[in-house]
């Protein structure tokens, strides 16, 4: 099955993670970069409701709403912005279809299981990136929203 | 005749003292002189003070009279000593009452105080018994003894030499503590305002920092309380003293500032500053994460960071959310700003702060502020 990139992945958000008010993910779920994402059409296609994932502790989780592009942009937007910056670190996304580790509840849906790193520079301090990626994370996920969808946050 | 002379034997009151005349023993004591001040509750039973004269805080008193006590007044008047014996000047414009010899502040104060007739206690009569033989001594406040002896003379005759023997031995010993709350307090009743020329705030300050080298005691710093109390009048708080006076307690920290200290300092603040807005915020998420994470608390000024924030977003009323990230422990900070960008801050346990303002109708960062302060976040409220 050929995949498409452009294709709106999901990410679930634990409940702790998820603001239900705002509809949106709070920032602090974008920090741990290597959670799981999930296509969402090929979920779909395979007729899995998003409701058989939300198993234990995801329950009553919400999603955030990415593409594959919105990973590479948000790297080569950091890496723009912090290129004037001593030690010039950059950010290097990888993303793995199908990682050989998938929680068991998730297993059976392993290959449209995506799991992305973002790592800095090797002789930088690319911390201070990495936090900028995350907030374009939550800010591109927030795109994604539709306005009425969401108040003020 | 009369012979004053200050025993630089007795310090301690209770060590019998010398009767003489002069340095040498006394010969008789069937006349007594005293000297005695309003104030002072011998003086409570002399007279009350003759205000005509000038002079009627101090009695110089000559007569005869038995050595019984307690001293009343009737009993000098019975001894033919007449009010205007008790407060002729004659022996009060002495000119060895002239604060002629630059000694101690106390010895200089206490004469110059009688000089001018100002109703001061400058020394207590004593009196007492030693088997047949009376005896009376004056009991300076300083602490010494000073022996009074008698002879058959009415007047009062001290040599200068006394008197200069006087100053010359208060100012051999260092002043007990007695001495300085009484020289003190001769000051504040006698002394005029000061011109309050100079900013005591800061120089109070400057002295107690001096000090706490070498550790001032409790009178010292009370005194100096005080005088500023008296003297200084209400500074304008021009400056912040919150943060002088914490900076003040960061150096003193290292000395240990006595109780005293910290009090004065609390009352300076109390005085020149306004109310200050509460600077740590207690809300719940602060709360969680002043607790720190897996072992590893923020420090109390990270703590204050935080709680700075959550107020500065509170008094402009924005909407915000704070959390505390359970993957690591900072302190994320997310709030609408006012002109409709979205920051997103984060205040690590380290107490490095982070933030960016992003336009998320487009999905774009606009600013990205890396290790920033609070102020620099809180300027874009």
């Amino acid at each position: 099955m050929a995949l498409l990139l452009s294709d709106i992945l999901c990410r679930f958000i634990r409940p702790k993670d998820w603001s239900k008010a705002h509809k949106r993910p709070t920032p602090q779920a974008f920090k741990q970069i290597g959670l799981s994402v999930w296509h969402k059409g090929l979920l779909d296609k395979r007729s899995v409701p998003l409701e058989d994932l939300l198993i234990g502790s995801l329950e009553g989780a919400g999603q955030a709403h990415h593409t594959v592009q919105d990973y590479y942009k948000c790297a080569e937007e950091v890496t723009e912005k912090c290129k004037d910056q001593p030690p010039y670190p950059s950010l290097s996304v990888d993303i793995r279809w199908s990682p050989d580790h998938v929680e068991e509840p998730w297993q059976q849906w392993k290959d449209a299981h995506f799991e992305v790193d973002v790592s800095g520079g090797p002789q930088t301090d690319a911390s201070e990136c990495l936090k900028m990626f995350r907030n374009l994370l939550v800010v591109k996920a927030r795109t994604k929203i539709p306005p009425d969808q969401y108040r003020d946050l | 005749m009369f012979f004053f002379f200050a025993n630089s034997e007795t310090d301690d009151s209770s060590t019998p003292f010398r009767v003489g005349s002069g340095h040498e023993p006394s010969r008789g004591r069937d006349d007594m002189v005293l000297l005695v001040e309003r104030g002072h509750h011998i003086s409570s039973m002399v007279a009350p003070p003759n205000p005509e004269q000038g002079i009627g805080n101090v009695a110089v008193v000559a007569g005869s009279f038995p050595l019984t006590h307690p001293i009343k007044v009737g009993d000098l008047q019975l001894m033919g000593v007449e009010p205007s014996d008790m407060y002729g000047h004659q022996q009060w414009t002495n000119p060895w009452f002239r604060p002629s010899i630059d000694r101690t502040p106390a010895a200089n104060w206490s004469m110059s105080r009688m000089q001018l007739g100002v109703m001061e206690p400058v020394v207590e009569v004593v009196m007492g018994e030693i088997g047949d033989q009376p005896y009376s001594y004056f009991k300076p406040h300083t602490g010494r003894m000073l022996e009074l002896s008698t002879s058959s003379s009415t007047g009062v005759a001290w040599s200068p030499e006394d008197v200069q023997e006087f100053h010359l031995d208060l100012a051999l010993v260092a002043p007990s503590d007695d001495t300085v709350r009484f020289d003190n307090r001769m000051f504040d009743m006698v002394a005029p305002p000061p011109t309050p020329t100079i900013d005591l705030s800061e120089e109070v300050q400057e002295f107690h920092l001096d000090l706490a080298l070498v550790a001032p005691s409790d009178d010292t710093v009370r005194f100096d309380n005080r005088m500023f109390d008296m003297v200084a009048p209400p500074p304008t708080p021009t400056i912040d003293l919150s943060e002088e006076v914490q900076e003040f307690h960061l150096d003193l920290a290292l000395v240990a500032p006595s109780d005293d200290t910290v009090r004065f300092d609390n009352r300076m603040f109390d005085m020149v500053a306004p109310p200050p807005t509460p600077t740590i915020d207690l809300s719940e998420e602060v709360q969680e994460f002043s607790r720190g994470f897996r072992g590893v608390a923020p420090s109390d000024d990270t703590v204050r960071m935080a709680g700075r924030i959550v107020d500065a977003a509170r008094i402009q009323e924005l909407v915000a959310e704070f959390y505390v990230d359970d993957s690591d422990g900072s302190f994320g900070i997310m709030l609408r700003l006012p002109n409709r960008l979205l920051l997103l801050a984060e205040l690590s346990i380290d107490g490095t702060l982070s933030g960016g303002t992003y336009n998320d109708v487009e999905g774009t960062q606009v600013e990205f502020l890396a290790k920033t302060t609070v102020e620099q976040i809180t300027s874009l409220f």
